[in-house]
């Protein structure tokens, strides 16, 4: 293994400038959620030069690529990638900023892109060195729901194909810029929350502020409902399983005198199990309708359904661990906290072994800081390297475990 | 002749030029303290009917008396508001405003055109009266701080031929009401009014991190849940009193928190200790709620006008002086406080007040719109009226003369 290990580190050492390249490429190019036409021809152009011929495509802009070793049908490990920017503005000053006004890769899929292209480059390349198969997933629309994980298992990417067996296992990374670049992080079991957007609409009867008497006051129902919906955290929610409920606008638009008809609330509830996820839906549901019916009003409570949780599975996550120690260093592979965030590889985590982990992309140094989904992300694009580098030695262990 | 007809002849052959008056006012609207050309207009009439009037009190107010007989046995005050609105009127009349924006849709150039008349009226009847009646032109009613507490500061209330005012009469215009009617109440009449803005301060953030959040969204609805109390449990159970909050802005997305929260609403009520008192409690409700729950608020209330109080005695006797006038049909006795303010308030927490409301609806000629309307209009037949009672009452309050009186009616109604 130790050979292999240095053959891994040495091809994500000799194309390291062209996996920058790539993400350069892509980050001055960026498409939103389920339009990266453009991006996936330029994914199957460089798979393609690379000698990458087994691609299909799947959700109209997704891409699933074959790298078939010796004894293909024996076992296939999955690896994701996501391929979608954001609507933001670029503010960062770089050669390789954004040629498209208001679109932005704000959250790092160049890099998980431009990444996985070399990863695909170096397993490709070491086709006589594994048996097996690895199906490599360029997804579209990761920030957008429904997600294009759950198109892509739709389209039967979890399945048998090809002549080589479902993937019994799936690997997936996202870039960290709170982890210094050089740094992995990992998390056994539950990692990411599930996450669904509330829109509630109370409608009352406005009127004059001074006559109280001739309204029903959406200010004041609405108000009780936020109020009473705290109840299904502290009091419905099982302790041992976090949960977060939020309200994040609310839109009274009356005046001092004046009481509106409608009131406007925004939300989102995040957990990390499924069934209570449903029992929160139908209970904040019906807490908010009835209070809104016992105070005359209506409640109109409508849930975008949203990403499920995501969970790495344990023992394949501690196997991955331990590889990323070997290629990367006991010292550079830190624990992960529970993230309340979403993210749609959550759907593959529902179907198959996964495990999800983070490649830091942090350099204070440089002044390389910002938050993902802000207008001055970056990375250190040193993570480059070793996001091409780690996958594929990652890869290698997970087909060759037992 | 009767003194009572020689007024109604007197408002009805006037009232071709307080229509005129109205008019010009009308197609000539000014926003509140901004009454400069209304101010010069009135003055001008006033001066044309032998009067002398001081003009630039509290900015663009006019004030003016008109002395009867013994002018120094007692001064009584009539008054009227001239500030217009930020409105743009939809009326298609031939006295339409001619100032994009501003409208008079309150009916201030309706109350201002009736005290130029009354002005008139009294100013010819002069040796029929004993005492003297001040005319106050107000500027600023629609706004806060509005003209009444500044024309008081700056002493329209004093001693003016030696005498303090006694007793002060307004009416507002009142679409509700048929063109012929005049409604009045003793006691409380309209509320107080006083703008609350809440700003909730918290900290903001993703709303997936609770714990790293100050919820303002929820610092919000808990306060406006613990608010009601005031009204509730607060309120002494007799005084009429509402606390509403008509807008709430926490502008983040379904996954932000935001910094800040705004509210505002309105508080009245009808008893001044208990609106000096609900006032602290808010403020203290609120800054416990928001800094119990780790954040903090920034609370102003903007003191608007007081209540309005009818002195009983005075408003008692206006009635059926009215009731004498207008006949008992058409003067009503209003059932219900109003929940509404009116800056008149501020005159009548000084001197004995009577407010009341003059009727300008006339369905067959579709003029019913609302005040603070842009489609706000009156049956003009309503100035005629207004004069002729705002005069008799005036007449009767301050003592008509031995040798004109021959309205028994008013020889015993009148009766100090």
């Amino acid at each position: 293994m130790e050979a292999l290990k240095s053959k891994v580190k040495d091809l994500a050492k000799k194309y390291s400038d062209d996996i920058l390249k790539d993400r350069r490429h892509i980050h001055a190019h960026p498409e939103l959620s389920f339009q990266e036409h453009e991006t996936v021809k330029y994914v199957e152009g460089r798979l393609k030069s690379f000698g990458v011929e087994l691609q299909e495509r799947a959700a109209t802009t997704g891409l699933v690529v074959l790298i078939k070793g010796k004894n293909p049908e024996s076992k296939t490990v999955a690896l994701r990638a996501d391929m979608d920017a954001l609507p933001i503005i670029e503010a960062n000053d770089v050669p390789y900023k954004s040629t498209k006004e208001g679109v932005m890769h704000a959250c790092g899929h160049d890099v998980h892109t431009s990444s996985l292209l070399g990863t695909a480059r170096i397993l490709n390349e070491l086709k006589e060195e594994f048996e097996g198969t690895f199906k490599l997933i360029f997804q579209p629309g990761e920030e957008k729901i429904p997600g294009g994980a759950s198109l892509m298992i739709k389209d039967g990417v979890l399945n048998a194909a090809n002549q080589t067996q479902a993937p019994g296992s799936i690997i997936g990374q996202h870039v960290m810029p709170f982890l210094p670049v050089g740094t992995i992080g990992f998390r056994e079991g539950l990692y990411m929350a599930s996450a669904d957007e509330i829109y509630v609409t109370v409608t009352g009867k406005g009127g004059h502020g001074a006559m109280p008497e001739k309204i029903i006051d959406p200010v004041l129902i609405s108000s009780h409902i936020i109020v009473a919906l705290q109840q299904i955290i502290s009091r419905n929610a099982d302790p041992k399983m976090p949960s977060v409920l939020s309200f994040g606008t609310v839109e009274a638009k009356g005046a001092t005198n004046v009481i509106p008809d409608v009131v406007k609330i925004e939300g989102t509830f995040r957990t990390y199990d499924e069934e209570w996820r449903a029992e929160a839906h139908r209970r904040m549901k019906k807490m908010a309708e009835g209070i809104a019916e016992a105070m005359g009003a209506t409640c109109n409570f409508d849930i975008h359904v949203g990403y499920p949780h995501l969970k790495n599975h344990p023992m394949l996550t501690r196997r991955m661990r331990q590889a990323a120690e070997m290629y990367m260093g006991k010292e550079n592979v830190v624990d992960l906290d529970l993230w309340m965030a979403a993210e749609d590889f959550a759907y593959y985590s529902q179907e198959v072994d996964a495990c999800f982990y983070r490649l830091g992309t942090r350099n204070e140094a440089k002044g390389i800081v910002s938050s993902v989904h802000t207008p001055t992300f970056d990375i250190d694009e040193g993570a480059l390297e070793i996001g091409a580098g780690l996958m594929s030695w990652l890869a290698l262990n997970e087909l060759q475990s037992k | 002749m009767y003194l009572k007809d020689e007024v109604k002849r007197l408002a009805k052959a006037y009232a071709g030029e307080v229509r005129r008056f109205r008019r010009f006012l009308h197609a000539n609207p000014e926003l509140s303290f901004n009454e400069d050309q209304t101010a010069e207009y009135v003055a001008e009439q006033l001066e044309s009917f032998g009067l002398e009037p001081t003009e630039g009190i509290a900015e663009t107010g006019v004030v003016a008396v008109v002395e009867g007989e013994k002018p120094k046995s007692k001064v009584i005050a009539l008054r009227a508001d001239m500030d217009a609105l930020p409105i743009q009127e939809e009326n298609n009349v031939p006295y339409k405003s001619r100032n994009p924006g501003i409208m008079h849709a309150c009916g201030h150039d309706v109350h201002t055109a009736i005290l130029l008349g009354t002005a008139k009226v009294l100013q010819e009847i002069r040796t029929s009266f004993e005492g003297t009646v001040k005319l106050i032109f107000q500027p600023g009613e629609e706004v806060t701080p509005s003209g009444a507490p500044i024309m008081i500061k700056e002493g329209v209330l004093n001693a003016s031929q030696g005498k303090k005012v006694k007793s002060i009469f307004a009416h507002h215009v009142n679409p509700t009401a048929d063109v012929g009617k005049v409604g009045f109440k003793v006691g409380p009449m309209l509320a107080s009014c006083d703008d609350i803005t809440i700003t909730v301060k918290g900290t903001g953030g993703h709303a997936a991190f609770p714990n790293d959040v100050v919820d303002t969204v929820l610092m919000t609805s808990q306060l406006i849940v613990n608010l009601q109390q005031i009204v509730s449990r607060n309120a002494p159970p007799h005084i009429p009193s509402v606390l509403s909050f008509g807008r709430v802005i926490a502008d983040g997305s379904s996954n932000i928190i935001p910094d800040t929260a705004l509210i505002e609403g309105t508080f009245r009520t009808f008893d001044e200790t208990w609106r000096a008192d609900a006032i602290q409690k808010i403020i203290t409700l609120a800054k416990a709620v928001t800094q119990g729950m780790g954040g903090d608020c920034d609370i102003s209330i903007t003191p608007g006008c007081p209540s309005l109080h009818n002195a009983s005695e005075l408003t008692k006797r206006s009635i059926k002086l009215a009731q004498s006038f207008l006949g008992e049909e058409n003067v009503e006795i209003l059932p219900n406080l109003i929940m509404g303010s009116e800056d008149f308030a501020f005159y009548s927490h000084e001197v004995d007040a009577c407010f009341w409301t003059l009727g300008v609806r006339n369905e067959a000629k579709n003029i019913v719109s609302n005040i603070h309307t842009p489609t706000f209009d009156i049956d003009e037949d309503a100035m005629e009226v207004g004069v002729g009672l705002m005069t008799w009452l005036a007449l009767t309050e301050l003592g008509v003369n031995e040798q004109t009186i021959k309205d028994s009616s008013v020889d015993e109604i009148w009766k100090r």
